[in-house]
């Protein structure tokens, strides 16, 4: 193959991907023009068109007056504490699965981490729900963070289980006979090490917990605690007619998600794909 | 204690509502998963040999529908697909195919599968760039061996891309299933339509019937059965990648 050709099927590969990629986009430029126009505009001028003044105050009106800053700082709520308390029970269990002598250490990895990840929400909705019912938390954010939490450990134990096993364990058993104890070891030594590791797993927690809502859902009856994923939901079933309205407030719930994977998108592909991609 | 739960499962077969849920979940199958990884698999193998600029670029943007709540997806989606004023039909009569115009959410015909295109919208960038990224791991000799070989192109991807990349494909082939049995196709679904014209699938019947109806036992032997399917397929699919 001449060098000409290759450089004339490499640009033709190009512009396909360069046609995929806006296929992929499309949808969101859609969302974010929809969201600045009048629907009045929309009926006359068609969806395709750009707007001719840009209503930022769709903005204000959809947080203050339809809720969504409620929702929003609801979102908060969940995703902050979800985040945080996983990833602290998930470094204690995997520095547990790699460097502590359990019994039954194999079943209690399989049970708390691959089981952990491979079960969705709507399996275990109604058994949750009745759980905490007898708990008396129903309706209460800590029902929805609750197996929000233990679900999220249980991935960010894999990753750094799978950090843990990565490291030399001369390193380990030095710091042993220098007499520290597991809780120095795990917090002083391996914590700041694993950074990495912490952050792929914070990250995906993140996306995970702001877009989570089907337990929201169950969990939260009561409209002023939902987070945005739901609130959406119910705006949508109250108000559907005004489509830029309907679109702004898709905004606001995507696009924190989308600056936040901007900024930690090799964290993330790489939690999503579990290393298959790096 | 009262064992009911027979009559659950007999009731089961005989639920119509569950059957239509149970084949709206084939066709999200067939869409969130089947096709977007043979899309994926044809993408990839074209391009992951080529030396094209901006691949990271791409990666970033290919990945994007993953970050966003399967609800935003579905509200904007149901813009697209809307009757009047929707995307979709503006572009039709732009091209002058006012014909072609429908209520893509708002019939039976055509609603599961308009649903199902979100789910490759969705998951094709995923595949191409778990494939490109498997590709890059084969080794090169083995391709300039064929070709000395006189192996054709689709030869190559048979015998050497295709196996070699069975790790990558069990992987996208489990996870692409299970989101469309459930969490995923949830919100969209819910999002998009509420479930109406045959667009419902199980997981949006068993949660309607726990907490709308109030039908929690008839719900939970719904799930069980949900769960069931997807860990079997799970280990099936993990079967056939460990083999050989």
């Amino acid at each position: 193959m001449s060098k000409g050709k290759a450089k004339i099927i490499n640009t033709m590969l190009f512009i396909f991907l360069l046609i995929l990629a806006s296929v992929i986009l499309m949808p969101f430029l859609i969302m974010l023009l929809g969201s600045v126009r009048e629907h009045i505009d929309i009926i006359i001028r068609g969806p395709l068109a750009l707007p001719k003044i840009w209503h930022f105050e769709n903005y204000y009106i959809v947080l203050s007056r339809y809720r969504f800053g409620i929702y929003f700082r609801n979102t908060f709520y969940i995703t902050a504490p979800t985040v945080i308390v996983s990833l602290v029970f998930a470094l204690m269990a995997a520095y547990s699965f790699v460097f502590l002598d359990l019994p039954f250490r194999k079943p209690i990895v399989l049970i708390s981490t691959i089981l952990g990840v491979m079960i969705a929400s709507e399996f275990i909705m109604i058994p949750l729900y009745r759980l905490m019912n007898v708990f008396g938390i129903l309706d209460t954010y800590p029902a929805a963070i609750l197996p929000q939490l233990a679900m999220s450990a249980a991935f960010s134990a894999l990753i750094l289980r799978s950090f843990f096993l990565g490291l030399p364990r001369d390193f380990i058993d030095a710091a042993l006979v220098d007499g520290a104890t597991n809780w120095r070891i795990l917090w002083s030594i391996l914590a700041p090490i694993a950074r990495p590791a912490i952050i792929t797993s914070a990250a995906l927690t993140t996306v995970w917990t702001w877009n989570s809502y089907i337990l929201p859902l169950v969990m939260l009856p009561d409209p002023m605690k939902v987070p945005l994923a739901v609130g959406l939901l119910l705006f949508r079933g109250t108000y559907t007619i005004n489509i830029p309205l309907t679109m702004t407030g898709t905004v606001v719930t995507a696009l924190p998600m989308l600056i936040f994977y901007l900024l930690f998108q090799q964290h993330i592909i790489k939690g999503l794909t579990r290393g298959a991609v790096d | 204690m009262n064992f009911i739960a027979i009559t659950n499962y007999l009731r089961l077969f005989r639920d119509s509502k569950f059957w239509n849920a149970f084949y709206a979940n084939i066709i999200y199958i067939v869409f969130f998963s089947f096709v977007p990884t043979l899309l994926g698999l044809l993408v990839s193998s074209i391009i992951a040999r080529a030396d094209i600029r901006g691949v990271r670029t791409f990666r970033t943007i290919f990945f994007t529908p993953q970050v966003i709540a399967s609800v935003a997806v579905g509200t904007i989606f149901g813009w697209i697909y809307a009757p009047q004023f929707g995307i979709v039909n503006q572009i039709l009569s732009f091209i002058g195919l006012e014909s072609l115009q429908k209520a893509w959410l708002g019939s039976a015909s055509t609603a599961p599968i308009a649903v199902g295109l979100i789910g490759t919208w969705l998951w094709s960038g995923f595949c191409i760039i778990i494939f490109i990224a498997g590709i890059q791991k084969i080794d090169e000799d083995l391709y300039s061996t064929a070709q000395l070989d006189g192996a054709n192109a689709l030869q190559q991807f048979f015998n050497i891309t295709l196996p070699q990349l069975k790790y990558e494909i069990v992987v996208v082939v489990i996870m692409t299933l299970i989101r469309a049995l459930s969490t995923n196709v949830f919100g969209i679904v819910q999002a998009a339509t509420g479930g109406a014209f045959n667009t419902r699938p199980i997981s949006l019947y068993a949660y309607q019937l726990a907490f709308i109806q109030h039908e929690i036992g008839y719900a939970s032997t719904i799930v069980v059965i949900l769960a069931v399917i997807v860990f079997a397929i799970s280990g099936v699919s993990m079967k056939i990648g460990e083999r050989e």
